[in-house]
């Protein structure tokens, strides 16, 4: 039997819970990591307009006029290294992986889809929670579990085609089917990785 | 316990990041500029199998290498412009060869790129973009394709072949 005299733990233990397991969480982080990338991007354009003339990142803020819910995809790729899409920092690279967590990793030589495949798991883990999306979004998809472990099917695993479906993904269609999967692994996980941990 | 546990998944929450596979766009390839031709092949071979790494591709012969259909040049610059847009990832099991009907991309100085697929939902492999030289000798592997039904989508727009999934 475990005895907590000052009361504090089973608060602190649900604060933790809630902020890991449950969309208040994943709205609180995306909300954090957009708010300080935005703060961090401004001052940085501004330094790029006063000591470099303003080609940098001054004129990438300029291309979704300081708009962080752009939706714009062709500023988000005609970018130098910075941007905003629909609410999520995006930060632009020339080669290697695109990837989300609450910001956005992109390739600068992917497609528009990709990017909202991206944004559809910046949803996701708005929705899920930090934890939830990590062992039911993050793992799955870096360990190449079920579907994703063939390079034909990947997008067809209910994980990934979820995020296809919250970011608008245009040039890919899934069936009824898929779609259904795609929202009953969200529901249950929703449920069951919480109740995992408690016990 | 349970404060470890809750350590243990903020760790991973940092480095969990939901991370695509390793892809691939011919967008900035830098041979683009070298098109001279664009055909609708098809290639089928005995010696095609399933592998884990690039070192065991084979050479292609190009004597078997069936030319189905030849796309009028003024559409190139098209066509290479749609098939820029297709994604082929990297780091998954692959084959050996090209198997079933696809599109060769030949360049100026005779090396081709091919990418074929069996269009058979049964077959779970296929879609490679595979670069060989004029003789037919392997160069690079560039991945396979992400989604079918871009790459059945563009064969049916340009050639007047039309391929689809079968399931027998």
């Amino acid at each position: 039997m475990y005895l907590d005299p000052s009361g504090e733990f089973p608060i602190g233990l649900l604060i933790i819970g809630v902020l890991l397991f449950t969309p208040v969480g994943g709205v609180v982080a995306q909300t954090a990591i957009s708010a300080l990338s935005y703060a961090g991007m401004s001052a940085v354009a501004v330094g790029d307009l006063i000591f470099n003339g303003g080609n940098g990142a001054w004129t990438d803020m300029n291309r979704i006029k300081w708009n962080p819910f752009s939706t714009d995809e062709s500023a988000v790729f005609a970018s130098n290294g910075i941007s905003f899409y629909k609410g999520s920092p995006v930060f632009l690279k020339d080669s290697g992986r695109s990837g989300s967590f609450y910001f956005i990793s992109l390739n600068r030589y992917s497609s528009y889809d990709t990017l909202r495949h991206e944004k559809g798991h910046s949803y996701q883990a708005m929705m899920m929670g930090i934890g939830t999306y990590a062992i039911t979004v993050g793992l799955p998809s870096w360990q190449k579990w079920g579907l994703c472990s063939n390079s034909s099917t990947y997008y067809n695993a209910p994980w990934e085609t979820m995020a296809d479906v919250l970011g608008g993904v245009q040039g890919r269609t899934h069936t009824q089917t898929e779609g259904s999967g795609a929202w009953s692994y969200y529901y249950k996980n929703h449920f069951i990785i919480p109740s995992i941990f408690y016990w | 316990m349970k404060k470890t546990l809750v350590i243990l998944i903020l760790f991973f929450s940092i480095f969990l990041i939901s991370c695509e596979p390793e892809s691939y766009f011919f967008k900035n390839y830098s041979r683009n500029d070298e098109v001279v031709s664009i055909e609708l092949i098809s290639y089928e071979s005995d010696d095609v199998a399933v592998i884990e790494d690039i070192e065991e591709m084979l050479d292609i012969d190009i004597s078997d290498i069936d030319q189905l259909e030849v796309l009028d040049v003024t559409e190139n610059e098209e066509f290479i412009s749609n098939f820029s847009n297709i994604e082929f990832f990297l780091g998954y099991s692959h084959l050996n060869l090209p198997d079933g009907i696809g599109v060769k991309i030949n360049y100026n100085n005779g090396d081709f790129l091919i990418v074929t697929d069996s269009f058979d939902s049964e077959q779970s492999f296929g879609g490679d973009a595979v670069l060989y030289d004029s003789e037919g000798k392997f160069i690079q592997y560039y991945g396979s394709f992400s989604w079918k039904q871009d790459f059945e989508d563009l064969i049916n727009s340009y050639f007047i072949t039309q391929v689809k999934e079968h399931t027998d």
